[in-house]
């Protein structure tokens, strides 16, 4: 059995006027539209003035003077993407100094960290004397000074390492006992070239 | 100088992989000619100066040409260039403090473009007049509404399409619609060009021009 539509209220009337106005309803809704509008003559005779001012509107180009405006964009947009790129290749650095110093900068913190968090262990009064014998170069290499400097200024810590002021005594020898030395290895020498042309 | 060569893709989707796999400069190039109305009207609508419109417009591409790649497909094409160029027109009005649209004397001074029609200078001229004062008809038209208008009556988009764009329902989209409609049929019939619509709406016996609600 086929149903028959509720007829629209005015309010539904009213939403349906302009698209029925401009010809954009189906024919089965136009058909119910225009049997609304005969219970509402008032819409009725708007909708044709509706259409009468929108057709003069036509005429007058409105939209088609933005679309004169519009039509040199693309030209322009096309260029200016040229040359955005152009300035871009340009600065390629750019993107690597983004994420370069920010890596350098997170590098120092952690150094600076660790070395907050780790001290290293310092030797008791009396072993000072046993450092590390690329810290008593004298003069220090400037080089590793600069490192050694640097990091500890991020540190915050004073230097573990410090350049030795005085060496130890060198063992003093008599000559009777150099002699004896110079002998033995004399005769550790020739002990050791008979052994080789003994050899088959 | 970029090189525009005809370049024939059909959808949007194609326009897309066109520009990411294929050859972008001609995709890019279809996809601005493509769009370029559009764009631009929505952005003279807000900005309210065509050499406003221009400067927006040609941002709003740049942008899109960025985050094509990224496009996620959950709109349309269309539907994002508008987001984007509300975006950047809303922008644009922030920077240079006009939170309004400009009086049309200060909108088009100094941003005339000669008529490429075959208009004579007083029909172009009085063109040019009336689309000044219909420009001033849709400001005066709340924001929705003028929108609604426009994208479905100008630019004959779907009400979901239109839906997606504003975030309206498409009831509600119907009676601003209507209401657009109504408000302004009433402002050319009633405003400095009235002589002009009335005689359109004239009965054909003579009678007095239809009435529309105000």
């Amino acid at each position: 059995m086929e149903t028959i539509p509720t007829p629209y209220s005015r309010s539904q009337l009213e939403r349906l006027l302009p698209d029925y106005a401009f010809g954009n309803l189906s024919p089965e809704e136009s058909q119910r539209v225009e049997k609304a509008l005969q219970r509402h003559p008032d819409l009725a005779a708007e909708v044709e003035a509706i259409q009468a001012v929108f057709r003069r509107l036509e005429s007058m180009e409105y939209m088609r003077e933005l679309e004169r405006r519009s039509s040199s964009l693309s030209l322009r947009v096309l260029n200016l993407w040229e040359a955005q790129k152009t300035v871009k290749s340009v600065h390629w650095w750019k993107p690597v100094a983004k994420v370069l110093f920010p890596a350098l900068g997170l590098a120092l913190f952690a150094v600076w960290w660790y070395s907050a968090s780790f001290p290293p262990p310092v030797p008791p009064e009396g072993e000072r004397e046993f450092l590390p014998a690329a810290v008593e170069l004298d003069p220090p290499l400037p080089y590793t000074d600069g490192i050694v400097t640097l990091t500890y200024w991020y540190s915050g810590l004073p230097p573990v390492a410090q350049p030795r002021t005085s060496l130890p005594p060198l063992p003093t020898a008599s000559e009777d006992e150099i002699g004896q030395l110079l002998n033995s290895l004399a005769e550790e020498v020739l002990w050791s070239e008979d052994a080789t042309a003994q050899a088959p | 100088m970029a090189h525009l060569t005809a370049l024939s893709i059909a959808s949007d989707e194609e326009l897309i992989r066109e520009f990411c796999h294929g050859d972008r400069e001609l995709a890019a190039a279809q996809f601005v000619r493509r769009y370029q109305r559009f764009v631009y009207s929505v952005a003279y609508r807000y900005l309210g100066r065509h050499e406003d419109a221009q400067d927006a417009a040609q941002e709003v591409f740049l942008k899109a040409f960025e985050h094509l790649h990224r496009f996620e497909r959950r709109s349309t094409i269309r539907t994002w260039l508008y987001r984007i160029t509300v975006r950047v027109a809303l922008s644009m009005l922030r920077q240079r403090k006009r939170a309004q649209w400009l009086p049309w004397d200060e909108a088009f001074s100094g941003d005339e473009e000669p008529q490429a029609t075959t208009l004579s200078p007083d029909q172009a001229h009085e063109r040019e007049e009336f689309n000044r004062y219909f420009h001033t008809v849709l400001s005066n038209l709340p924001e929705k509404q003028r929108e609604t208008f426009v994208l479905r009556y100008m630019e004959g988009l779907s009400y979901e399409e239109i839906s997606q764009m504003l975030g309206t329902s498409i009831g509600g989209l119907k009676a601003n619609y209507f209401l657009a409609v109504r408000k302004i049929a009433n402002a050319l019939l009633n405003g400095p060009y009235g002589e002009y619509f009335r005689q359109a709406s004239q009965k054909p016996n003579g009678d007095d021009p239809h009435t529309i609600q105000p």
